[in-house]
């Protein structure tokens, strides 16, 4: 019985997943037209004075500190984690009249093989800042499912809250989006109740329109966040990425009610 | 972040949690100083110098949202229009010869803009109340753009100086209901450039601008007098509208004034251009990328303040979602005051507007249709309002433009169905089409009765490429060459002037002694011993005159030797039905296809040499080797135009656009041809030939007095191949069918070249009720035996040119 609620659970889901894909197939991105707007977008708001300060630290507070070099060693990890902790100086905080204490980035983001120096950094600091891992064999994520879903068990073993995946950009170019819902359905599992970031390496996707799909397909995998890039792609986080992005994220949330969240990287 | 909130209490925190954003507003101290600089209240500019006339009418110059006096004007009265036209002549002598110095300094002004953006767009924005971003991110860089584009044309252009010129002084006037910067100067700029010299009427709202502008320009190095500027009122256009010293006209405003200048300004020998406000078109298909074409018709409704509203069609598929969409999106419009750097549009304030938009969404809402604000109306103005369920018979529909940011919704079904619904409309300026089907988004351009076609993209306009639109819209064009040739004419062209008067018993139907049985008997009859009966000629037959009357047809020698058709208004209605369905499918054919109908034509022609001749010797006494010469030459025109099918149908553009930008020369659609008495069958002949060979579709009078000739082709017509409908001919009373033809709603030019000045004077009248394009005037005899030197202009005259905003892009990264 239990079984078999699973498969007309599963069999549901499928429909639902291909009706949605039928829709995400049939989408349309006009760069040009996106490349516009996105241009328009920063000449018709100003935010001023106290608008500037408070958005700016709006901004840090949205901040993933993160380090990701060959060279990453305890020492650098824990100076990044103290500047999380204290991302905006004492005298400039007084002059705003802020508290410091309160106020920290968003994350900080490491390697798997740094999570547990991390992990202790912040402990020491008393901070409640997540450690995220980037995992999934980034940053291309040319490895086998596998070791892939491994790499997230044992980050959040050592004590990740947020895992940055990697999408397969093999199946995305060649237009098997069902394969990448698979594949991040597993890792949503494999995170446990660790937060997903789907990383979508937008500058290789070749297209806005792609960009859009492989948004969409990851909102109905189960991504809490989706983000532009690793970093580590020639084009990273651009304006009109982003704009393509929070179309899709609004789209999601008008059909499903459930607001994914936004993360550009390396700006 | 709760944990933060906890403990910042101040307005940073608050503003860090709700993310909004204050107002910011720009000082306009700059203005308050340039304006002290000037006496109270401003005089015009003349000569290079601001002039303090006397004893004028004074008039307050608002910020319309502060509602605060920003300055008092004079007003211009007739005899500082005619002292700044002589100043202007004076001026213009030397500025003419001189295209260098014209270029250089065209270059300098541009810099200068570029040095004063920060005062010019200030001054723009408080007087038009036009939101900042607009000034500042669109007037101005094309303005900019603009001056530089021209300051290259007068070194490049000299090969229409051989047979074209510059007019001498260009009035521009400017009227309050469509004070863009982005136009205005630019048709200031493009007379500079050919050579002109200008007398700039403004209204009083858009005074300070154009006044501004003038005064970049004189320290730019303008030689004083080139540029005068006059503030005015409705009277004053009149005034320079019916001036027996100024050839040429512009018009920027509304259509209502537009209809008065071009009454007043009828049988003068202007030449006339107009840019009228209306109300551009949005056509999205379900193909489209849905959300950027909401940002498209957002930003169409708010460009140029909102001013006229926009009407958006939307297919029938898509149509709940996207009206749901573009619900959210209202919500996101920030409305307010045109200082206010944060807002997206501003409201509409002047009182009248405002009390005549509320009307209209009332009216519209009794209708059944359903009404979205986001911002109440309210004491602040007029907000942008989203109408849906409005039907097509709606006055909301019908208005060629409403004065407030409307956004009015039409379903529709199919691309048919969306190009009818387009086209149901007076005017026709632009339209967006956004799909991301190529092939539909073309074809939909090209049946779209408007003069320029943004696809999948909105408010495009550059230096390099013609704007302008067609039928109650204004048919000029401003930028590129086509805005240039605007401020120029033919050496060869004659214009009529009769001082402006126009006899309203002018060519209204009457009875002539013409019509009567002669006395003598009809000497071809005697001739022949067969009566040769001569019927009129539409849809492809030969008719009879719905009058059932005749007119006699003499010789040289006072003889009667014909009797031809007297046609009236209903057989005129009869002709314009069947070039109605004649000239769509003439138009698509390719100019190939056409080419070798007038081939055939001339081939045909070739062939019945002899008894054209004897015609042409019969009917206007010219000796027989005039004669010859004059068919000889009607052939080899026919081979000149036929060449002329396939060799005109656009350029490229080179605009700033990342994608292609073609102007398309497309046929005008039905004009009406009034020929001359000279050379009555080669002027006949060419008129037809050059207006078909675009893919107009012709309805032809004959010269009254020697129609027989002309008369006899519609035989070599009929056995050429000419479809049904593509041309037609009717005989009578010139000035009587000229004056039915000048009526007709469904004729969209005029060529008159008949006799009178009187004629012309009522035809250019008579072309107020739909806007009509009118040529008038006569022409040297000689220059009908040299088409190829009068073809640039008959080309310019058989085509309506629309341009095509193509963007294109895919590639963002590897």
């Amino acid at each position: 019985m239990i079984f078999f609620c699973d498969f007309l659970k599963h069999f549901s889901d499928f429909f639902l997943f291909c009706y949605y894909l039928d829709w995400v197939q049939r989408i349309n991105i006009n760069l040009s037209a996106v490349k516009r707007r996105a241009e328009a977008i920063p000449t018709r708001r100003a935010v001023k004075k106290e608008c500037q300060a408070a958005w700016l630290l709006k901004a840090i507070s949205c901040i993933d500190l993160t380090t990701l070099s060959g060279d990453d060693t305890f020492t650098n990890v824990q100076r990044l984690c103290h500047k999380a902790v204290h991302p905006v100086r004492q005298d400039l905080c007084d002059a705003m009249d802020i508290d410091q204490k309160g106020l920290t980035v968003a994350a900080v983001c490491v390697y798997p093989a740094r999570v547990a120096d991390s992990v202790k950094s912040l402990k020491f600091l008393g901070a409640k800042i997540p450690v995220a891992a980037v995992a999934t064999g980034f940053p291309t994520g040319q490895y086998s499912l596998e070791t892939r879903l491994e790499e997230i068990k044992r980050a959040v073993a050592d004590g990740a809250q947020e895992i940055d995946i990697v999408i397969n950009r093999n199946y995305a170019l060649g237009g098997n989006w069902e394969g990448i819902y698979r594949e991040v359905q597993m890792m949503k599992e494999a995170c446990g109740s660790a937060h997903m970031k789907t990383i979508l390496a937008t500058g290789e996707l070749g297209t806005m329109t792609n960009v859009y799909k492989a948004s969409i397909v990851c909102m109905m995998a189960g991504a809490d966040f989706i983000k532009t890039s690793t970093g580590k792609e020639t084009v990273n986080a651009t304006l009109p990425v982003g704009l393509v992005m929070t179309r899709a994220i609004r789209d999601y949330y008008q059909i499903t009610g459930y607001k994914v969240d936004l993360h550009l990287s390396n700006i | 972040m709760a944990a933060i909130a906890d403990r910042m209490s101040n307005v940073i925190l608050q503003i860090f949690q709700e993310l909004n954003y204050a107002q910011v507003t720009d000082s306009d101290d700059i203005v308050k100083v340039w304006l002290s600089q000037h006496n109270s209240p401003v005089g015009f500019l003349m000569d290079g110098c601001l002039e303090q006339p006397n004893e004028r009418e004074l008039k307050g110059i608002i910020n319309p949202c502060t509602k605060i006096e920003l300055a008092k004007v004079f007003l211009g009265k007739e005899e500082d229009i005619e002292t700044a036209i002589s100043i202007a002549r004076r001026a213009q002598e030397e500025w003419c010869s001189q295209p260098k110095k014209r270029s250089r300094i065209l270059y300098s002004i541009a810099r200068n803009i570029q040095k004063h953006q920060r005062l010019i767009t200030l001054v723009e924005n408080i007087t038009s109340c036009k939101p900042g971003h607009q000034v500042r991110d669109v007037d101005i860089p094309y303005l900019i753009r603009n001056l530089y584009h021209f300051a290259g044309w007068p070194l490049i252009s000299t090969n229409l100086d051989d047979c074209w010129k510059p007019f001498e002084v260009t009035g521009i006037m400017i009227h309050k209901d469509l004070n863009s910067l982005s136009i205005i100067p630019w048709r200031m700029v493009e007379a500079l450039a050919v050579g002109s010299s200008v007398v700039v009427l403004a209204s009083p709202e858009c005074y300070l601008s154009a006044l501004l502008f003038a005064e970049v320009c004189i320290s730019a190095g303008l030689p004083p007098g080139l540029l005068n500027v006059i503030a005015s009122d409705e009277l004053g256009f009149e005034k320079l509208s019916s001036s027996p010293n100024i050839e040429k006209l512009v018009f920027i405003g509304s259509t209502q004034m537009a209809k008065s200048i071009r009454k007043v300004s009828a049988g003068c020998g202007k030449d006339l251009s107009l840019h009228l406000c209306s109300r551009p078109v949005v056509i999205v298909f379900d193909s489209a990328d849905q959300d950027s074409a909401i940002e498209g018709v957002i930003e169409t409704m708010i460009i140029n303040n909102g001013k006229t509203g926009v009407k958006v069609l939307l297919q029938e598929s898509i149509f709940n979602k996207f009206h749901s969409k573009l619900k959210d999106r209202f919500k996101r419009l920030r409305v307010g005051s045109c200082m206010d750097k944060n807002v997206d549009s501003t409201l509409v304030t002047e009182t009248a507007s405002k009390e005549y938009l509320i009307k209209l969404v009332d009216a519209a809402q009794l209708e059944g249709a359903e009404i979205f604000q986001v911002h109440p109306v309210g004491d602040s103005g007029f907000p942008p309002t989203l109408i849906s369920n409005v039907q097509t018979s709606s006055i909301l529909t019908i208005k060629e433009f409403v004065p407030g940011p409307i956004l009015i919704l039409l379903p529709f079904r199919t691309p048919k169905e969306a190009i009818a619904l387009a086209n149901n409309s007076l005017s026709g300026l632009s339209a967006s089409v956004w799909t991301e089907k190529i092939s539909l988004a073309l074809e939909v351009s090209r049946y779209l009765k408007v003069g320029t076609v943004w696809i999948n993209s909105q408010n495009m306009l550059d230096a390099a490429a013609g704007f302008g639109g067609c039928r109650e819209s204004g048919y000029s064009r401003t930028g590129g060459m086509e805005g240039l040739m605007e401020f120029m004419k033919p050496n060869w062209q004659i214009s009529f002037n009769n001082g402006g008067q126009v006899d309203q018993k002018f060519g209204q139907a009457s009875i002539n002694k013409d019509l009567l049985p002669s006395f003598q008997p009809d000497e071809t009859t005697f001739k022949l011993g067969v009566d040769h009966t001569y019927k009129l000629y539409y849809g492809g037959a030969q008719k009879r005159p719905d009058g059932n009357s005749s007119r006699a047809v003499y010789n040289s020698k006072g003889k009667v030797i014909a009797y031809v058709p007297d046609a009236g208004k209903k057989d005129v209605r009869n002709a314009v039905e069947a070039s109605l369905k004649g000239q769509p499918s003439w138009e698509k054919r390719p100019g190939h296809s056409r080419a070798q109908i007038l081939y055939y034509i001339a081939e045909n022609m070739e062939q019945r040499k002899n008894a054209f001749v004897a015609q042409l010797e019969e009917m206007s006494g010219k000796t027989e080797e005039e004669c010859l010469q004059e068919v000889d030459q009607c052939v080899s025109s026919l081979f000149t135009f036929a060449s002329c099918c396939d060799k005109f149908g656009g350029t490229v553009q080179e605009t700033q656009l990342y994608g292609m930008v073609i102007t398309s020369q497309e046929a005008v659609g039905i004009i009406g041809i009034i020929c001359p008495e000279e050379c009555p069958l080669l002027a006949f002949v060419t008129l037809v030939a050059s207006a078909i060979a675009r893919g107009n579709s012709v309805i032809v009078v004959p010269n009254e007095k020697q129609p027989l000739a002309a008369l006899d082709m519609y035989q070599v017509f009929d056995t050429s191949d000419v479809p049904p409908g593509v041309i037609n001919i009717l005989t009578g009373s010139q000035d009587h069918l000229a004056r039915c033809l000048a009526e007709h709603q469904d004729i969209q030019s005029i060529w008159y070249y008949g006799c009178s000045p009187d004629g012309a004077a009522v035809v250019e009248h008579a072309s107020s009720q739909n806007f009509k394009r009118t040529w008038v005037g006569s022409i040297n005899m000689q220059m009908w035996y040299k088409p190829s030197e009068i073809c640039v202009k008959l080309m310019k005259e058989a085509c309506h040119n629309k341009t095509l905003w193509i963007p294109m892009g895919e590639i963002f990264a590897n």
